[in-house]
């Protein structure tokens, strides 16, 4: 259905399948919140690709002619690549950097109470 | 038949059921004599107690429970006799049966135990309660296969009332509740057996081991008034069962012959069984018994 | 109207402005702070008002561009309501927090703030990326308001939800896209109509990313370990916010994305996925012993039964307002709860023996929000629940009542095990009070004030009005609770005069219609046995400081389960005696847990009746009258339902384990009611229920046998059972207490007989059993409160020193064994002869026997007390307080009257039975002469007979023998006997040993044994499925995924 864009498709799943892994095998929680980073890149380049159409370009108009006089502007629709996903994905990378940070806040906290760094010592609440 | 005249009668039937019922006493007090090879006291012997009770010159109670605990008892004797019809047909003699049926009297039996069972034990003997528990234990336990064979009976004359079940057993002796529902017959004569608390039911009483049982509590005219209420409460009983089970009787003599025979059903089983503990009996009611009032009942539903 | 779109532009503004207002004090950045939220709440509750008033929902447009291309917000009466709910929770948390040291800073205003800001946001907006955005807000707001905590476990537990959290966000988002690419648009209701005309095969696995997201979110099962963490760990109030606000914004999300799922295979796993959480989080949580762990199980339960109830609202204004209540209270009862539990401080449930001893107002809304939350009226939670329970019977998913009736239960058993220790006295070690400032405890007056006034509000709409007696009632005893400054004796003395003007007040409104039916009696029943209970209470204190008002609620709640028409409304009273009673049961001094186990069993029994009720619901009835319309399996299943609850109420055998100790524990004044009155509404029940549902037999697989047969076995072996076991009884109000449920048993019977005779001798054994059961209790109680001992073996002899309670324990005695001339005779008779009427033949013989057992106990408890030798210490006791002899006295005078004319009530009886069965039981054959088709007695010749016969021997006593003596109990002495010195021995420990010994082989405790061993199973599977919980955070996460393969999975098969 998207020819042409299996391979960014493809990579975007890889790349979250590959966070996934690193979220749940991973010890560390320095490297549980990259995987959690990867997955967040996974997805994000799994958005544009959805939107993306071979041989088309991004829906970027930056001609000083459009600049001068908007009226003016004549775009031919068919040539370009679908803008929502990729307006789309610049919010998420935001909000995807605003987690990232906040998780290695909690890491930082976490390693100030039991100095380690290891998933397993925070399981104390549970049942 | 006028009131008045009503209440003539009934206190000329109180006073021979007295009369018939110590006199019943003293044969069996005899007659067990003669069983266990000794001469025993005279046939008359409980017309002397009487006499000798009423004429003492002290008299003591505990308090006011113990005091009219003997009423409730002799109340409760001559009761149950005035709500059984002795002969049928006599309009003297049916006492008040109209006034209340079976139901009523198997629960009027009640009364007297009740009362008795309180004065004796505010009189603060520990062997009183232990005489009342012993005896209402037995009472309970007997009352069962005594209830199954009740509700064979008036589901059978289809009415609770004695009168009808009378009526309902005439036209020759075969009609007779005793040859008619033998096992509800069977079940009731065994419930007999407790209810006059001979041998083998007759550690209520315990006349050898605890030889201060309930009615020890009491002396003189209380003691007298205790006599009363066992005589006449024995002839009711007696009456009772003969109505039930005998077909009632048409005539005195009848009824005398009758009553007679059953009483003495209860001394040729006691003359010759040992005694039972009290569990034992209890145990031996919600057995056999039992089972022979429920069959009974089940014939009746059975059968109809 | 102000534009609701400055709720989001506000919050936000304000926000971001915090740390430079900040700059000019914390006072000032929080009143802006506050101020902000108030403007919030004030604009959302003028636009709620306007719009339920009529207006038009606002949709908001923004950017210049119209949807679908744009993103639109729409700005209904729900989403008005939910802006409002969540800012005002928003204020009081903001109140509460302020006390809390590490959320007083300016930071965490801030980010409370954005909390509400995303809640508004997810609640308006109608695009999806949109909602992806205020997910993300609310989830990092939620996340770093967490952080703020230093504690060790705080950090911990949120690290777990935020890794899980961002987990279902990758879902949610990539659901979204993926939709987008399916559809083309964003917008949702744009999207509705298009997603109709796709046929891709992926779109399920689309549709199940984006509801697993949003599941995971919303704690379900099994994706809700880290959220119990939270609530474990970190600090309550925070907690709350997040109730008030994301929670509740969540759940409206996925409200809103339902419409996706319409026709769709995932309505069925979205069910079951909420359902099974209900049922599981309510199992597992009854093994915490930690308070806030056991808050997170009943949040996710609750999320779950929300979540279960959305795939059936389509156009179900039912379900609808179903889902609002049910919403509402969550809101109400936790966040109010949360703050409690951080005010009080108590980790463990043992830590809350006795809590908040010195305010009541903090114990008043501990209790209601408990009671809220459990779901019993009148709070908003009873009517959801009621509501959604209504939908589901009224369509074919009322399969689904069962777990949801089960998971009920198991809310119960948590929630009450938590009461009982709330319930207990309070000792040293009680904790909380009202030591800190009044805006901490601010929200939680609040939140407990609003749930009581809806409460109140939608009581009285189904009771007939705020002026309804059982309103008035409920409302006077309220204040009662509240006021503590008056004296018991004066709040007894209130409660005769509210109890009088009730009754005076029925009299009215039945003047003119005849009061006779079922409910008129019942309605006697409970009112006179409510007086009488106030008026002994003049004499002598009962239980603790809220007795009275518990009292009045609790008769409040009788009258209006009597007098409502309308299965809700009997319902809900039944509902609302069952818990006040419960309270009142618990206020003995050992009575917190029999009343636990009161609790429990009468709530199984609730339920069980809800179940019948639905049954009918089902079927369009809602009320009493049109019950007789149900017919076939529906009539059946209806019958037994309803008969197995009212069995469990009156504590048949079986399930009677609950009676002894809640009759015997509970305080003494409150015994006699619950014997004599709260024992009387479940027959009520089966009284108005069986006369009018007509069930037809079992099939023929069972035997064929009529439903009303089985259960006059179940009466009569509870008659039996209970009477037997009342005999080996050494505690007088344990043995009165297996007597009164031995008593209820023949009541059951006789109803059970469905004769006009079986009805005669039922409804005259209710109000006869009224009588002298409570006569005998408050004898009793007399006794005990001058003794101090409930014991057998301490007594003995008291008749020189309580003689008028002697003669009102044998009245009593005498009405209840059925020995002429009283009462109870009337009742033995009525009931033999309608049993051998409807040929129960051997059900006769045998409570025949029943009856002659009772006279066991009843000489015991006679004897025990007042027979036999006075104690020592005893010597210088005196008589019960006048009042409550006056309540004898009455009882008695009621008794005497009844057994000298039975006609006074057999007459109305028999227009009862008449209008019921066409038929009187009875015939009244001259003035006093009372017969049936078997027999006849006459009560009035009866009680001269004895009279006359009494004072003839009595006379002879006095006058015809020697003077007698009275002699003290030890003065005697036997010929030949060396009179030992005096020694007190009372007979009355083991009294019946012999009889014990004969009936051992059946007086084993395999009742007590099977309840145990449920007890046990229940235990050990809610511990074993807490394993699921291991803690870790990987595992956690691999939970969502292996829980989105299992879905799949089951979507693909299916």
């Amino acid at each position: 259905m998207m020819a042409g864009n299996e391979l960014y498709v493809g990579t975007g799943i890889l790349l979250i399948f590959i966070g996934f892994v690193g979220v749940l095998t991973r010890r560390n929680l320095l490297k549980m919140v990259i995987g959690f980073s990867i997955i967040d890149t996974g997805v994000n380049l799994l958005i544009v690709a959805l939107g993306y159409l071979p041989g088309r370009t991004a829906p970027i108009v930056n001609s000083p002619k459009y600049l001068a006089d908007a009226s003016s502007l004549t775009v031919d629709a068919s040539k370009l690549v679908d803008p929502v996903p990729q307006a789309l994905v610049l919010t998420a990378i935001v909000i995807g950097v605003g987690v990232t940070a906040l998780m290695l806040s909690y890491v930082i906290r976490l390693y100030a109470t039991e100095k380690t760094l290891d998933v397993r010592q925070f399981g104390r609440l549970k049942w | 038949m006028p009131l008045a005249t009503k209440i003539l009668w009934s206190i000329v039937g109180v006073f021979g059921a007295l009369a018939y019922g110590l006199a019943i006493g003293g044969v069996i007090r005899k007659v067990m004599a003669r069983i266990q090879g000794r001469i025993g006291p005279p046939v008359w012997q409980p017309y002397i107690d009487l006499g000798k009770n009423l004429s003492l010159r002290t008299a003591t109670h505990h308090g006011v429970m113990s005091f009219i605990a003997p009423i409730f008892r002799a109340a409760g004797g001559i009761g149950v006799f005035l709500l059984v019809p002795v002969v049928i047909g006599v309009p003297a003699l049916e006492n008040f049966s109209f006034s209340g049926d079976l139901l009523m009297v198997m629960y009027f039996i009640f009364f007297g135990s009740l009362g008795m069972a309180l004065g004796a034990a505010e009189a603060g003997h520990p062997h009183s309660p232990i005489g009342i528990s012993r005896g209402l234990a037995q009472m309970s336990s007997y009352e069962l296969p005594f209830a199954l064979a009740v509700v064979a009976l008036a589901a059978q004359a289809g009415s609770f009332s004695i009168r009808e079940i009378i009526l309902a057993q005439q036209g020759g002796w075969l009609h007779w509740n005793l040859f008619a529902n033998p096992l509800a017959a069977a079940a009731a004569f065994l419930a007999f057996l407790g209810m006059n608390m001979y041998a083998p039911f007759n550690i209520v009483g315990a006349p050898q081991e605890i030889p201060v049982g309930p009615p020890t509590e009491f002396n003189s005219q209380f003691l007298s008034l205790l006599m009363v209420g066992r005589a006449t409460f024995a002839v009711a009983k007696i009456v009772l069962y003969m109505d039930l089970f005998l077909g009632g009787a048409h005539s005195l003599p009848e009824a005398l012959v009758k009553t007679f025979l059953i009483y003495f059903w209860s001394i040729f089983v006691g003359a010759v069984f040992p005694r039972f503990r009290t569990e034992q009996s209890i145990r031996f009611f919600l057995g056999w018994p039992t089972l022979a009032g429920i069959a009974g009942v089940l014939l009746v539903i059975f059968s109809h | 109207m102000v534009n609701p779109i400055l709720l989001i532009a506000a919050g936000l503004g304000v926000a971001f402005l915090l740390p430079v207002i900040d700059r000019a004090g914390r006072v000032v950045s929080r009143a802006v702070h506050l101020l902000t939220l108030l403007f919030g709440l004030i604009v959302s509750l003028r636009w709620l008002a306007a719009l339920t008033g009529g207006a038009q929902a606002a949709q908001i447009i923004t950017g210049g561009w119209i949807p679908p291309i744009g993103i639109n917000l729409r700005f209904g009466p729900l989403e008005a309501a939910l802006v409002a709910l969540a800012n005002l929770t928003a204020i009081a948390a903001a109140l509460y927090l302020a006390h809390h040291e590490e959320q007083s800073t300016v930071k965490s205003l801030v980010i409370q703030l954005l909390l509400v800001v995303g809640a508004t946001g997810l609640i308006m907006t109608r695009d999806l990326f949109n909602t992806f955005v205020f997910l993300e807000i609310s989830g990092i707001g939620s996340y770093a308001l967490l952080a703020f905590g230093r504690e060790r476990d705080g950090l911990e537990a949120g690290f777990k939800y935020m890794a899980l959290g961002s987990a279902a966000s990758t879902f949610f988002l990539l659901g979204v896209a993926f939709l987008y690419k399916l559809t083309g648009t964003l917008n949702l209701d744009d999207m509705v109509g298009k997603l109709s005309g796709v046929t891709v095969a992926g779109v399920g696995t689309v549709l199940l990313l984006v509801m697993v997201g949003l599941m995971a979110e919303l704690k379900l099962f099994p994706l809700n370990g880290p959220a119990i963490d939270i609530y474990d760990a970190a600090e309550p109030g925070v907690n709350a916010l997040l109730v008030g606000t994301t929670l509740n914004a969540l759940m409206f999300t996925f409200f809103k994305v339902m419409a996706l799922y319409r026709g769709n295979s995932w309505l069925l796993a979205i069910a079951t996925v909420g359902m099974t959480t209900f049922v599981v989080s309510n199992l597992l949580a009854i093994r915490q012993k930690k308070v806030r762990r056991m808050l997170g199980y009943s949040s996710s339960a609750q999320m779950g039964l929300m979540i279960f109830l959305l795939p059936f609202i389509r156009t179900d204004v039912v379900l609808m307002s179903a889902m609002a209540l049910l919403l509402l209270n969550h809101t109400l009862a936790k966040a109010g709860l949360l703050w409690l539990a951080g005010i009080h401080g108590g980790r463990e449930l043992d830590d809350w023996r006795g809590a908040f001893p010195d305010s009541i107002a903090m114990r008043v809304s501990l209790a209601a929000l408990i009671l809220a939350i459990a779901g019993l009226p009148p709070f908003p939670g009873f009517w959801g629940k009621w509501q959604a329970l209504v939908g589901l019977a009224r369509s074919t998913a009322w399969p689904w009542i069962i777990p949801l009736l089960v998971g009920s239960l198991l809310e119960l058993v948590y929630y009450f095990g938590w009461l009982r220790r709330i319930v207990e006295p309070a000792g040293a070690e009680s904790r909380g009070s009202l030591r800190t400032a009044f805006s901490e405890v601010a929200g939680v007056l609040l939140f407990a004030g609003l749930a009581i006034a809806f409460g109140v509000r939608l009581t009285a709409s189904v009771w007939g009005g705020l002026g309804n007696p059982a309103i008035l009632l409920g409302i006077i005893g309220l204040v009662l609770v509240v006021a503590q400054g008056i004296s018991q004796k004066a709040q007894a003395a209130l409660s005769v005069l509210a109890v009088g003007w009730v009754i005076l007040r029925v009299v009215q409104l039945a003047h003119g219609c005849p009061l006779w039916d079922v409910r008129g009696l019942f309605l006697v029943v409970a009112l006179f046995g409510a007086l009488i209970i106030a008026i002994a209470g003049i004499g002598m204190p009962a239980g603790r400081g809220s007795f009275w008002g518990l009292f009045l609620i609790l008769v409040g709640s009788i009258v209006g389960l009597l007098t409502s028409d309308s299965l809700l409304g009997f319902f809900a009273g039944w509902e609302l005696m069952t818990w006040s009673s419960y309270f009142l049961v618990s206020q003995g001094r050992e009575g917190a847990k029999p009343g636990l186990l009161y609790m429990l069993f009468s709530g199984a029994a609730g339920f069980l009746i809800l179940g019948g009720l639905m049954a009918a619901e089902g079927a369009g009835i809602d009320s009493m009258a049109q019950l007789g319309q149900l017919s076939g399996g529906t009539a059946l299943a209806a019958w037994c339902l309803l008969a197995a609850g009212f069995a469990v109420k009156v504590a048949s055998w079986g399930v009677h384990i609950w009676a002894p100790g809640a009759y015997s524990e509970s305080p003494d004044l409150f015994t006699p009611f619950l014997s004599g009155v709260i024992s009387k509404v479940p027959v009520f029940g089966l009284a108005a229920v069986a006369a009018r549902i007509s069930a037809p037999a079992f099939a023929a697989f069972l035997g064929g046998i009529e439903p009303a047969h089985v259960l006059a076995w179940v009466g009569g072996l509870t008659a039996f059972g209970m009477t037997l076991l009342a005999v080996f009884q050494e505690d007088a109000k344990r043995l009165l207490a297996y007597s009164s449920v031995g008593q209820v048993g023949y009541i059951v019977l006789a109803l059970a007989a469905m004769t006009p005779l079986g009805w005669t001798a039922g409804l005259w054994h209710v109000v006869n059993h009224l009588l002298f059961k409570s006569l005998l209790f408050l004898a009793v109680a007399g006794v005990v409160y001058r003794t101090g001992t409930r014991r057998f073996a301490d007594m003995g002899g008291l008749i020189t020193r309580m003689p008028i309670s002697f003669v009102s324990v044998l009245i009593g005695i005498i009405a209840l064994s059925g020995v002429p001339p009283l009462s109870g005779f009337a009742g033995k008779w009525l009931l033999y002869e309608a049993l051998v009427d409807r040929g129960w033949l051997l059900l006769t013989g045998f409570m025949m026997f029943a009856s002659a057992v009772a006279f066991l106990y009843c000489f015991r408890l006679i004897h025990s007390i007042f027979l036999g030798q006075l104690k020592r210490e005893h010597r210088e006791i005196r008589e019960a307080p006048a009042p409550l002899l006056v309540s004898q006295g009455l009882l008695m005078v009621a008794i005497l009257a009844l057994s000298v004319r039975p006609r006074l009530l057999l007459e109305p009886l028999q227009r009862l039975v008449t209008g019921i069965f066409g038929q009187p039981g009875l015939q009244f054959a001259s003035a006093t002469k009372i017969t049936s088709s078997l027999g006849y007695f006459n009560a009035a010749a009866i009680m001269t007979l004895v009279a006359a016969l009494f004072i003839v021997l009595l006379f002879f006593l006095l006058f015809a023998g020697p003077k007698s003596r009275k002699v003290g109990q030890l003065d005697i002495v036997y010929a030949a006997e060396v009179p030992p010195p005096p020694e007190e021995i009372h007979y009355a420990w083991a009294f019946y040993m012999p009889y014990e010994r004969a009936f051992k082989p059946i007086l084993g405790s395999t009742v007590t044994a099977f309840w145990s061993g449920v007890k046990d199973v229940t235990e050990a599977l809610a511990d074993a499925g807490r394993r699921v919980y291991t803690g870790d955070a990987q595992t956690y996460v691999l939970y969502t995924l292996l829980f989105i393969l299992v879905l799949a999975g089951l979507g693909l098969a299916g």
